[in-house]
This record gives C-alpha cells, structure tokens and sequence, in this order.
C-alpha cells in the first residue's frame, strides 16, 4: 500500500466534498493509503486547522486521525522528518 | 430485496392473525382492509395487492433495539468483540469524515478557509516552529 506524507496546504484543502483533493481523505479514511506522520506534521495540522476552523475543527481532525489510527491502523510514525532545500523552484519551498 | 410470492385473500387474512400477537408494537408497516401489519415482527410484511415481501428483521426503534444490541455485546467471545468494536471505530470514522468534509464545505462558503489564508497560517506556524533543515 503507498505510504504518503501530506502537506499541511494539501490537508486542509481536502476537507471540502467538492475540492480536488477530497478523494485523498476519503482515501486515508477508507484505509486505502497509509498516512506518514510526525510529532510536527500532527501539531501542524491541529494548529493551522484550529486557526482557521476554531479549536473545536480542529480537535475534529485529531479524533479522525486517531480512529484513522485504531480503525486502519494506516498511520506510520516517523521521527522528525528532515527536508533538503535546493535550488529551483522558490514556489515549491514557498513555507521553508 | 424480499421474495415475492403470489397469495390469496385468504391467505393473506391467516397471516393477519398469525402476526396479530405482534400488534402491540408501535409501527405498521402496511394495511390491507382494516388490517395493520406491525413493522417489529419475525418477518416484516408489506402487502402490496396480492403480494408479500418477506425480509429478514430489523428493528428500527432505537428504545428497543439498544437492549437487544446490547445483550448480544455482553454475550460475545473476545474475539469477536473484537470485530464489533472494529466496526464500531469504522462506523464512527465514517461519521466523521462526513462531519468534517460538512464543516470544511461551511468554511470555505464563509472564505475562512481559502488557499491564501491557509498558506499564511502555515507560514505563521512554520515561523514560529521551523523544520530542521538540511542545506
């Protein structure tokens, strides 16, 4: 099964029924794909989320990840992923 | 979908009273004269003219139904409570992807949660919790 790692921007734009990328969530809830997930990644996406959806979205995804966790066991732990910058593209490292 | 098979009046008339005993359940399910069929019986009936649908039970009232579920939980072996709760967790996880694409679809309608604002936020974030990096 493939294993992904979701960006913060990505994650949150598949909450929506008709976003592009609503497939990927319904993907992971289905247990479909494994989700590659760290300390950092998870506090991200509660703390981005909880910005823009109140505290109480984003304790939402938390539960979801959790359940996504017991029901599917899909989620992969990792340590603290390490990302490499390199020239090209500032577009691709625009939040680094 | 229920077997559908070809009765006559009075047929149908013995089935009345044959599930007559289960009419002091709350829901009916169909008539055929002055007859009430009750929904909760050991086969659901639904009279359509001269035909019966035969289904499997299912209670529908919750009040009722909960006791049921419940006694069969407390009856089962460990291995297979552990599949019920299994299915419970999918059940849940269900719902709530369901609540929170519901909620998303509400955030983005009231513009909170457009691309650039989420962009800014995770800028915010990643400026006060920079990723290690390897240059």
């Amino acid at each position: 099964m493939l294993t992904v790692v979701i960006d913060t921007n990505v994650m949150l734009s598949t909450f929506a029924r008709h976003s592009p990328t609503a497939p990927l969530f319904r993907a992971i809830a289905q247990g479909k794909l494994n989700l590659a997930l760290s300390t950092a990644i998870a506090m991200e996406y509660e703390e981005v989320a909880g910005s823009r959806g109140g505290s109480a979205f984003s304790a939402r995804i938390m539960h979801w990840l959790s359940l996504v966790a017991s029901a599917h066991q899909t989620i992969r732990l990792a340590r603290q992923p390490k990302f490499t910058r390199r020239r090209g593209s500032a577009e691709k490292y625009k939040f680094l | 979908m229920g077997n559908r098979i070809a009765i006559t009046h009075e047929a149908k008339a013995k089935l009345a009273e044959a599930f007559q005993w289960h009419e002091s359940k709350q829901v009916v399910a169909g008539t055929a004269g002055d007859r009430h069929f009750p929904h909760h019986s050991k086969w659901s009936l639904q009279i359509n003219s001269l035909s019966v649908k035969s289904h499997v039970m299912v209670a529908t009232d919750p009040s009722s139904l909960l006791p049921e579920v419940i006694s069969k939980v407390t009856a089962l072996e460990p291995a297979h409570l552990g599949a019920v709760h299994q299915f419970l967790l999918r059940l849940e996880l269900g719902q709530l992807t369901e609540e929170i694409l519901d909620q998303g679809d509400l955030l983005r309608k009231s513009g909170r949660m457009g691309p650039n604002l989420i962009e800014e936020a995770i800028k915010q974030h990643r400026g006060k919790h920079p990723y290690p990096l390897e240059c």
